[in-house]
């Protein structure tokens, strides 16, 4: 095919416009701490997976102006070097990458999760960590005031009768998630005064569990976090196996929206606030 | 009343799924009861609608799988075939996601979309081998070929569609898992029917097997009555891929067992072959249960019958009366063979041209540019790129040459998994090994692989349909190793994961010098092999009488290879058709020779390396996509294209 004179001229301008350097500003891989500095009030440059961020965290809404620098496990470093930011935020999932990113700019990374260790305290540090290295020390601190506050509400509003709770995702119609104590979800039932029915995450892109398991503890409060599988709540309903669960039979299951599994302190203070709402006993 | 052949073999056989079905059913209530109502009301529901219809379905999906293979293999004469191998499921999987995401109204009629992909895999294998007669070698070849191309289409549709982990999650194999009896009620009607149409077809197929004169002397149309069998057949996998996802090697193992009972007649042998894939399937998906309940560990039912089936086809090689027919000409005849130089040096400037493309154009923040700053982030990966793509097609044309096959190519050697089963090994010791810790691994996984391979070869006799049988078989016992940790999501298998589909992450200099230093070394020890590439192709006869002591001088030639195919495979993974299309694509240009042939593959191979590497980074941008997906749609591409047009043009 021969280039017509259009498109020549179209080759010659995209060669001509050399791409604009914005400099400055910080770029987050993670994000538990992407939503942790939106929350400080500070709006990042560039930040990753975005789309599918939208459709797990929502809200609040990204600026539109934070660039999209593609997958977490493997953001484009040369889209981020010509975004040229001071400092890039990472979190120990992303450590192994690290050296790649040290030659576009600084490099802090903060733990958000590590297996067998309790999540709330590590996210906590970070935070504050965070909030001191972006100079809003003070704001940090009130994201972490926000938390207490919404689980002693939880407190207060459910009865305190011992009573187990589940926090579970849904892979498909058969398979779940677990979050254990190691989790955010598990940290913030346990601070809430609830007894995690998991000791033990098990976690995986594959839901690594079958439905049976919920059925060990049939007293259990059944927390389902979003996003559901594929057909949703309708395909619940018309499930039988679900509906033979003894928490579903008893009414005792609670369909929360999507949350982000592995996110900072506003997810843990969003999953508080949705337990005083559908936790408070209405038995 | 005497007992029939094989009778004991049945009872031992139901005796062990009936037993499983109870240990997996006392462990299930054991999890699931305590003493309160509610939970003994969920374990009612549970068995009727989740463990009872699984253990139905999985009679009922081996019985149909069984009698699937049965057919296709006495139609084909090819003890190899079976819905697997022949790439029929993979191609029902790709029909069924595109029709999933592109037009949802079809997918209320699974099956059909199923037979759609599976005939058109089929079609596409059978074509291609119709002038080589359906050898069963090249039918196997072509059929995972077409398999692979179809896995990375599936692929392709899903992460273009947006849902980036899903998408590669679906190479987790076939999922028996129930929640009600519909599936397995429509399933059982497909087969029922399908037994139908084979009680029917059961005097003519007994004509059949006399030859196609005597089949037309007794006034049979042997072609509509073959055609009519294969698409019964084709219906059947295609329905069972639909409602479980793939699952291979039963159908490979189920008439090898009714052999194996000693049922002599041919008819006793079909009907045989679903009982025996019915009790096979229900046993390894009774096992997979029981080793959930035991480890907590979710094991895709697909992955574990593929562990059977890596043995299964070693057995099965001495059996094979021919893997080839001798009386095929080789195609290299009607080729056209041009002076090397110009279509060297035309190749050269192409691959100039794509290395300059791959450095300097791309897409940035403000759209489509071409600029020279982003050389310094991107020389490295290109460099890399270029060696690996070298050593591919340069393992690719001695293998072929090898071989004498021209769909045989470096990934069916099994080396390439092989290094993933390295990696996969050092992962689950060390969850945190140095990228230096994880590439010894991978090099030692190839290299015993590699040893492996020529222990087994050298034992039955160098033959190259050995080799390729074997590395087939090898591959598939790795793989599905490969499958059961990725199917984890454990860390470890989310570094597989990513290997495994090519995503390549930002390579260091240093890695792309070592791979340049390994093309460097092992170009001069393929050349000196010069003569016998020459000489080889022309076969065992011709080599001994041309004073090539063979057998050492094809285990040399397969540690070049293998090294190459384990070099290249550390660097970009495995998933690489550029080992086959390489070399395939210098021979078809003209350069026919060994010493030409080997530099045209090795400058096509880096070229397509590097351009289907950076096709990955540019669809999605920002998001890159795996560097392996490319490689197979461009390599299924070329396939497709090549067959369309052999097929047009006749012999």
């Amino acid at each position: 095919m021969q280039p017509n004179r259009r498109q020549f001229l179209a080759l010659t301008a995209a060669l001509a416009a050399c791409p604009a350097r914005a400099a400055g500003g910080i770029a987050v891989v993670d994000w538990a701490l992407l939503e942790t500095v939106l929350a400080l009030g500070v709006t990042p440059v560039a930040a990753a997976e975005l789309r599918q961020y939208a459709r797990v965290v929502g809200e609040p809404a990204v600026p539109a102006s934070v660039v999209d620098i593609g997958l977490r496990g493997n953001p484009n470093l040369e889209l981020l070097s010509t975004l040229a930011p001071d400092l890039i935020v990472i979190s120990n999932f992303y450590d192994y990458r690290r050296l790649s990113s040290e030659r576009i700019a600084e490099v802090l990374s903060l733990p958000v999760y590590l297996a067998g260790q309790p999540c709330l305290p590590l996210l906590r540090q970070s935070t504050r960590d965070l909030g001191r290295r972006l100079g809003h020390a003070d704001r940090a601190e009130s994201l972490v005031t926000a938390l207490d506050a919404s689980i002693a509400a939880v407190r207060q509003a459910r009865r305190p009768d011992g009573r187990p709770a589940m926090a579970v995702n849904l892979g498909d119609r058969r398979h779940v998630r677990l979050f254990g104590a190691d989790t955010l979800f598990g940290g913030v039932l346990t601070a809430a005064g609830y007894r995690n029915g998991f000791a033990d995450t098990r976690y995986s892109m594959t839901a690594p569990a079958g439905i049976e398991v919920l059925a060990r503890d049939a007293d259990a409060e059944l927390f389902v976090i979003g996003p559901l599988p594929a057909g949703g709540a309708d395909a619940l309903a018309g499930n039988a196996l679900w509906q033979a669960l003894p928490q579903v039979a008893a009414g005792r299951v609670h369909v929360l929206p999507s949350l982000d599994h592995f996110g900072g302190l506003p997810t843990a203070t969003r999953f508080a606030a949705l337990l005083a709402a559908a936790g408070a006993p209405a038995r | 009343m005497k007992a029939f052949p094989g009778f004991w073999w049945l009872v031992i056989a139901v005796v062990a799924v009936a037993a499983l079905a109870l240990i997996n059913h006392l462990m299930l209530l054991d999890a699931v009861s305590n003493e309160a109502a509610g939970n003994m009301a969920f374990a009612a529901v549970f068995v009727a609608r989740a463990e009872l219809p699984r253990l139905a379905m999985a009679l009922v999906a081996g019985a149909a799988l069984g009698l699937a293979s049965a057919l296709m293999q006495r139609v084909l004469r090819n003890p190899l075939a079976e819905p697997a191998t022949l790439g029929l499921s993979a191609g029902a999987q790709l029909a069924m996601v595109a029709a999933t995401v592109a037009l949802p109204a079809a997918m209320a009629y699974p099956a059909a979309v199923a037979f759609v992909g599976a005939a058109a895999a089929a079609a596409l294998v059978l074509v291609a081998t119709a002038r080589r007669r359906f050898e069963p070698l090249s039918v196997i070849l072509t059929g995972m070929m077409v398999s692979l191309t179809a896995t990375a289409g599936a692929a392709a549709v899903i992460l273009a569609s947006g849902d980036y982990m899903t998408g590669l999650f679906i190479w987790g194999g076939g999922d028996l898992t129930q929640d009600g009896w519909a599936p397995t009620l429509r399933l059982t009607a497909i087969l029922a029917t399908t037994i139908g149409g084979t009680v029917l077809a059961l005097r003519p197929l007994a004509l059949l097997t006399l030859g196609d004169a005597e089949a037309k002397a007794a006034g049979l149309a042997a072609g509509t009555l073959r055609f009519a069998i294969i698409a019964l057949a084709v219906w059947l996998a295609a329905a069972t891929t639909a409602e479980i996802g793939i699952v291979g090697f039963i159908g490979l193992a189920a008439p090898f067992i009714a052999r194996l009972t000693g049922v002599r007649s041919s008819a006793g042998r079909l009907m045989a072959a679903p009982i025996a894939g019915a009790l096979l399937l229900a046993l390894a998906d009774g096992g997979v249960q029981l080793a959930g309940h035991l480890t907590g560990l979710r094991i895709p039912t697909g992955a574990a019958t593929a562990l059977i089936g890596g043995p299964l086809i070693l057995a099965l090689v001495p059996r094979i009366v021919s893997l080839t027919r001798p009386d095929v000409l080789p195609s290299a005849a009607v080729l056209p063979r041009r002076s090397a130089g110009p279509v060297l040096v035309t190749l050269t400037i192409i691959l100039v041209a794509t290395i300059a493309l791959a450095l300097t154009a791309g897409r940035g923040a403000e759209g489509w540019h071409v600029d020279l700053a982003t050389i310094t982030w991107r020389s490295a990966r290109v460099g890399l790129l270029a060696s690996a793509g070298a050593l591919i097609g340069l393992a690719g044309t001695v293998i072929q040459r090898l071989t004498g096959n021209p769909m045989a190519s470096p990934e069916v050697l099994g080396v390439g998994v092989g290094a993933g089963a390295g990696l996969a090994v050092i992962l689950l010791a060390v969850p945190v090994a140095s990228l230096g810790a994880q590439a010894g691994g991978m090099l030692a996984g190839a290299l015993m692989t590699l040893f492996a391979l020529l222990a087994f070869v050298r034992r039955h006799g160098f033959g190259a349909e050995r080799l390729l049988i074997a590395g087939i078989a090898l591959g598939a016992l790795l793989s599905s190793l490969l499958t059961s940790v990725i199917a984890t999501g454990s860390p470890a298998g989310f570094l597989l994961l990513g290997w495994i589909s090519g995503a390549l992450i930002e390579p260091s200099p240093d890695f792309a010098v070592a791979t340049a230093a390994i093309l460097a070394g092992l170009t001069p020890l393929a050349l000196l092999h010069a003569r016998a590439l020459a000489i080889l192709p022309l076969g065992e006869t011709a080599a001994r009488s041309l004073g090539l002591a063979t057998a050492r001088t094809r285990a040399d030639l397969v540690l070049i290879a293998g090294a190459a195919t384990a070099a290249s495979t550390v660097a970009i993974g495995p998933m690489s058709f550029i080992g086959l299309i390489a070399p395939h694509l210098a021979r078809s240009l003209g350069l026919r020779r060994p010493l030409s042939h080997l530099a045209g593959a090795m400058l096509a191979g880096a070229a397509l390396t590097i351009a289907a590497d950076w096709l990955a980074r540019m669809v999605a941008f920002p998001y890159q996509l795996p560097l392996g997906l490319f490689a197979a749609l461009i390599g299924g591409g070329y396939l497709v294209i090549r067959f369309a047009g052999g097929a047009r043009g006749g012999p």
